[in-house]
């Protein structure tokens, strides 16, 4: 079931007051209870998957815990681990594109034909399959003990408000807080702020997310009908949409578990008023970054900056920086691909390596703050063009357009009337609430007034903006794809 | 009691009551402004609903509302009519509407412009639904049914003024700045297709349904059809139903669909007139706005034609 259904409103309130009516030893079960009857609401089938990783991680992690002294055992459980893991995802989610790829290039591989090589991946998997490596390679480096409960440790792996699209949640971080009693207390204060989340997210979603889709899909939709300045208008749109959206996912993920008292990481910072493209991936899917600084970009780090000792490279580059090039390059090609089996995906992450080395290489600092937003939001339109794409053919198609044919603005009518104003009202309180917050946030407060009553106002008035204005057709939230 | 559940109850309930003015307060805003329109589609549906009186109702989707010229047919049937039609609505929504009319007065003819694909299932045509419900609150055991097509929990979400008037405010706005003219409901449209757009319609329409899914009928659509026949016949109100002309695409010939609607048609002893291949309308493309709608010219010839048909019907 997704956030902004029905069943969910339903669902939700129905668990957190059985959370609290159930005696604390037994609420692990509760939750697993209802986090796979969450899950099973998607398809039955992939249970099937998520119970295999979750035994395959555990017992990995206990294994890597025995062997503490052996490290050559201790690594192999590792690999194992990794290999099973990172396998299952291949096989789920990126078969099919490698068919494809070694199909077309080298005419090597079967059609595209068989459906077995596009077998259908469960949602989530990209989620939960880094969510549990993170318990692996924190019992891997001894950051923590092996969760000898196997319920608990399945919990972990399938908490229903983090499992379709995150936070990808540090074991270290959340586990512990499924044994914390104090906790589990019921106190006004978290249930006050996982409401206050689940608003805004909601706010996000329908008025913001949901709005801007209508006029993006249809610009992508018609690729060949439409002029740059479309595409400028389209992709600006869409920046907000994606945001909006996954933003909008993440509030009422971290506010749902927020209502039982769990304190899940934040995944976004108003990344649009990063100043550097390296402060963008400290404030945009912070979990996600975090995740692949450190366990793929610090490990890879560590790996070059032992084997390259020479003073200069090409005459000209810095080991450091050749490590930190090789490293970031090697990251955000993952993380272009984790994203999804497309080279849309790989290109869009590409791109973000790239704007990270020369950003490194160049290292300006200071400068103007509005014109360093600026460039760095245009960097970050560019890329999500790719992104956005069906194809690379589709991004080269939209790129080339901007540069020579202009064309005019597409402005779609619904009965005469002009369909995105809704979309731009939508961003136009969530850039208010979003300024307020960035460069005032000292100032007067309606959300966190001391006040209970203009508190309370607020987030009704929310509410009333979120009925008046919102989509309510229950679309799909874009990252659970991912 | 728990101290905490006690504050938590306390919070929830004054929540609660916040929710519940503010909701009344600003909804009953938004109500004023929606029922102070004084142009476009929302205010047209009001004033069908609570004004409109005609001996002739037009009902049908944008091609009924732009395709027939109220004072011609007043002029040909030396009658009076009234043109309910509305973009992009099929028949669940005719079948509300006529509900809605018929409990007001009783019109001596009804004239259903149908098209031929209404019987085939459409996720477009149950959410444009949704624009009855600024008029829940007036017609709350007539609308809530219809709604509940949406989603069975529609009627929770409607006991919130707000949720009512949902994407209601920029037509408010537009049609106060940019007042749109209407003849006792007829929309005209002033456009002549050109043979350039002819071309681009033509292919925008081909892409938009290439990747279709086979259709598949919905039997909700048919038992509708079937009840705003029953509930005209049954207060002896005569009905005809009308497939207008169209430039390009449509097709009663072979389409199942079409076929199912001249079939009840038929069970019904109702009147079904076919102008959708008409040769006449065809090779007149000056008569068109687009490939699927009659301009004002168009609308104009086609209510002369039409009204010569229906008078046999009177």
């Amino acid at each position: 079931m997704y956030f902004n259904t029905t069943q969910y409103i339903l669902f939700l309130p129905l668990v957190v007051i059985l959370f609290y009516l159930t005696p604390f030893r037994f609420r692990w079960f509760l939750l697993l209870a209802a986090s796979y009857y969450f899950y099973v609401c998607w398809r039955a089938e992939f249970m099937v998957v998520i119970i295999f990783s979750t035994m395959v991680n555990y017992f990995s992690a206990i294994l890597i815990a025995r062997n503490k002294q052996d490290k050559r055992k201790k690594k192999i459980f590792l690999v194992i681990a990794l290999v099973i893991n990172l396998g299952m995802l291949i096989l789920l989610k990126y078969l099919g594109f490698i068919n494809d790829f070694f199909h077309e290039l080298f005419n090597i591989t079967p059609a595209p034909t068989s459906p077995l090589l596009y077998l259908i991946a469960p949602v989530g998997i990209s989620y939960f399959t880094l969510q549990s490596l993170t318990y692996v390679f924190d019992t891997y480096y001894n950051l923590r003990e092996p969760e000898k409960h196997p319920g608990i440790f399945a919990l972990y792996v399938a908490f229903f408000p983090l499992i379709l699209s995150g936070p990808i949640e540090q074991s270290t971080h959340l586990l512990p807080q499924f044994r914390d009693r104090e906790r589990a207390k019921l106190k006004s204060s978290n249930i006050e702020e996982g409401i206050k989340l689940i608003i805004w997210g909601y706010f996000l979603k329908l008025v913001v997310a949901d709005r801007t889709s209508i006029y993006v899909d249809s610009v992508f939709s018609n690729v060949d009908r439409h002029g740059g300045i479309t595409f400028i208008a389209a992709i600006i749109l869409y920046s907000f949409q994606i945001y909006s959206d996954f933003a909008g996912y993440s509030c009422i993920a971290i506010g749902s578990a927020r209502l039982m008292g769990f304190d899940v990481l934040h995944n976004f910072n108003r990344p649009y008023f990063s100043q550097s493209i390296r402060e963008f991936w400290t404030r945009w899917h912070i979990s996600l970054s975090t995740w692949l600084r450190n366990y793929l970009f610090s490990p890879l780090s560590y790996y070059f900056m032992r084997k390259l000792q020479k003073e200069r490279y090409l005459k000209i580059i810095r080991p450091e920086l050749l490590t930190y090039g090789i490293a970031t390059s090697i990251t955000f090609l993952m993380c272009g691909i984790w994203h999804g089996a497309n080279f849309t995906f790989i290109i869009w992450g590409i791109l973000h390596g790239i704007y990270l080395i020369v950003d490194r290489a160049i290292n300006k600092k200071g400068g103007n703050k509005v014109v360093n937003i600026i460039i760095t939001y245009i960097l970050v339109l560019f890329a999500w063009i790719f992104f956005r794409s069906e194809n690379v053919h589709q991004s080269m198609t939209i790129i080339k357009a901007i540069l020579t044919h202009p064309g005019s603005l597409y402005i779609p009518f619904d009965s005469d009337v002009v369909a995105p104003v809704y979309a731009v009202l939508g961003i136009f309180i969530m850039l208010l609430v979003e300024v307020k917050r960035e460069f005032f946030n000292s100032s007067f407060s309606l959300s966190g007034n001391k006040n209970e009553y203009i508190r309370m106002a607020s987030y009704g008035l929310i509410i009333f903006l979120i009925l008046y204005l919102g989509v309510f057709d229950a679309s799909q939230f874009m990252y659970v794809k991912f | 009691m728990n101290s905490q559940l006690k504050i938590l109850l306390l919070k929830a309930l004054k929540f609660v009551v916040i929710l519940a003015i503010l909701d009344l307060g600003l909804g009953m805003a938004v109500r004023m402004l929606f029922f102070t329109q004084s142009s476009g589609k929302f205010y047209r549906m009001n004033r069908t609903f609570h004004k409109a009186k005609a001996d002739v109702f037009i009902f049908g989707s944008s091609r009924s509302n732009h395709h027939y010229h109220p004072e011609v047919l007043n002029k040909e049937l030396g009658l009076t009519s009234y043109n309910v039609g509305a973009q992009g609505q099929q028949i669940l929504f005719q079948t509300t509407v006529q509900k809605i009319i018929l409990e007001r007065i009783h019109p001596k003819l009804l004239v259903l412009d149908v098209s031929p694909d209404w019987m085939y299932k459409s996720s477009e045509a149950n959410d444009n639904l949704s624009e009855l419900r600024p008029f829940y609150f007036g017609y709350p055991d007539i609308i809530g049914p219809v709604l509940s097509v949406q989603s069975h929990i529609q009627k929770l979400w409607l006991h919130s003024i707000a949720y009512q008037y949902n994407s209601t405010i920029v037509h408010i706005i537009y049609y106060r700045l940019k007042p749109q003219l209407d003849v006792d409901g007829y929309v005209p449209l002033l456009h002549f297709m050109s043979p350039q757009d002819f071309q681009e319609q033509r292919k925008a329409d081909s892409i938009r349904f290439s990747g279709m899914k086979p259709k598949s009928f919905d039997t909700v659509y048919e038992n509708a059809l079937k009840r705003f026949l029953q509930n005209a016949l049954s207060l002896k109100i005569k009905v005809v139903m009308v497939y207008s002309p169209d430039y390009w695409g449509a097709k009663t010939e072979g389409n199942p669909s079409a076929e199912k609607i001249n079939k009840i048609g038929r069970a019904f002893d109702i009147p079904v007139i076919d102008y959708t291949e008409d040769p006449f309308f065809r090779s007149h493309p000056g008569f068109f706005n687009d490939i699927h709608h009659l301009n004002d010219d168009g609308a104009r010839e086609f209510s002369k034609q039409i009204a010569q048909k229906l008078k046999a019907y009177l």
